[in-house]
């Protein structure tokens, strides 16, 4: 259990479990897209979905209480970049919430057969994709503004 | 054919008002030092008690919407309400982002 608690394999987690959750709602998508007609492997896209978002957010969560506040947030604030927390993570760390009811939404969507029920749930599966990736962006930035920020304590 | 479309019209309202509940307390929060505090004090952090009250509100808005929608909600209906998700979701993701960019240049 400890070594699931240390900071990189937490975030490797987070991140690993958001992308399982970009990659299964893409692949719920193209279910939709390509006009298929299994609701079986619609349901499992979306539970893959749905787990990847949601274990992402406690994962994430608990890194971001425990390490993020005390230890990374006041080296970003700090560094070359602040606006990487007062924007970047503040966003990312608001904008997260709206996904799980969303995918929830669209999980309980996935069963509906009728065609016209179809395209706004194949719009939502890109949307949740899209703001996963968006996220995503926002992560790497953070990650990045931290380095940068560690980098004058290092060389000076 | 699926029989229960009423879930999913719950679940899409009850989403769309989660996500708005969310941009709405996300902002007053920065424009009310008492109101974080007292998210805060909820949890240990401001961060989990937004986190936990958004899901909350969804699983009552979805049981309460689930419970007053009448019988079960055509296509038409339900179609509706996720086009109107879609779009919700899209301005409440822009809101905070814009809203984190304008609180930082004018602060």
């Amino acid at each position: 259990m400890g070594i699931l608690l240390m900071k990189p394999v937490l975030i490797g987690m987070h991140l690993g479990l958001a992308i399982l959750g970009i990659d299964a709602f893409l692949w719920l998508a193209g279910e939709y897209a390509a006009g298929a007609l299994s609701v079986k492997r619609r349901l499992i896209a979306a539970t893959l979905g749905m787990i990847g978002f949601i274990g992402s957010w406690i994962v994430g969560g608990y890194y971001y209480v425990k390490y993020y506040g005390p230890l990374v947030k006041p080296v970003i604030k700090a560094g070359l970049a602040p606006w990487a927390h007062a924007i970047a993570m503040e966003a990312k760390e608001h904008i997260f919430l709206l996904i799980v009811p969303v995918a929830i939404t669209v999980f309980l969507a996935t069963r509906a057969t009728e065609p016209s029920v179809r395209k706004p749930t194949m719009w939502l599966a890109v949307l949740i994709a899209g703001m996963g990736l968006a996220i995503g962006a926002m992560g790497f930035i953070i990650s990045a503004a931290y380095r940068f920020g560690v980098i004058p304590a290092v060389t000076g | 054919m699926y029989k229960n479309l009423k879930l999913i019209w719950s679940s899409a309202y009850s989403a769309l008002i989660t996500g708005l509940a969310v941009v709405a307390v996300t902002i007053y929060m920065e424009y009310s030092p008492v109101f974080k505090v007292i998210l805060t004090n909820l949890t240990s952090h401001h961060w989990i008690s937004k986190s936990l009250g958004s899901i909350i509100l969804y699983f009552i808005l979805f049981f309460i919407f689930n419970k007053i929608g009448g019988d079960n909600k055509s296509e038409f209906q339900v179609r509706r309400a996720l086009w109107t998700l879609f779009i919700f979701t899209i301005l409440s993701a822009l809101a905070i982002f814009v809203f984190f960019v304008w609180h930082y240049l004018a602060t």
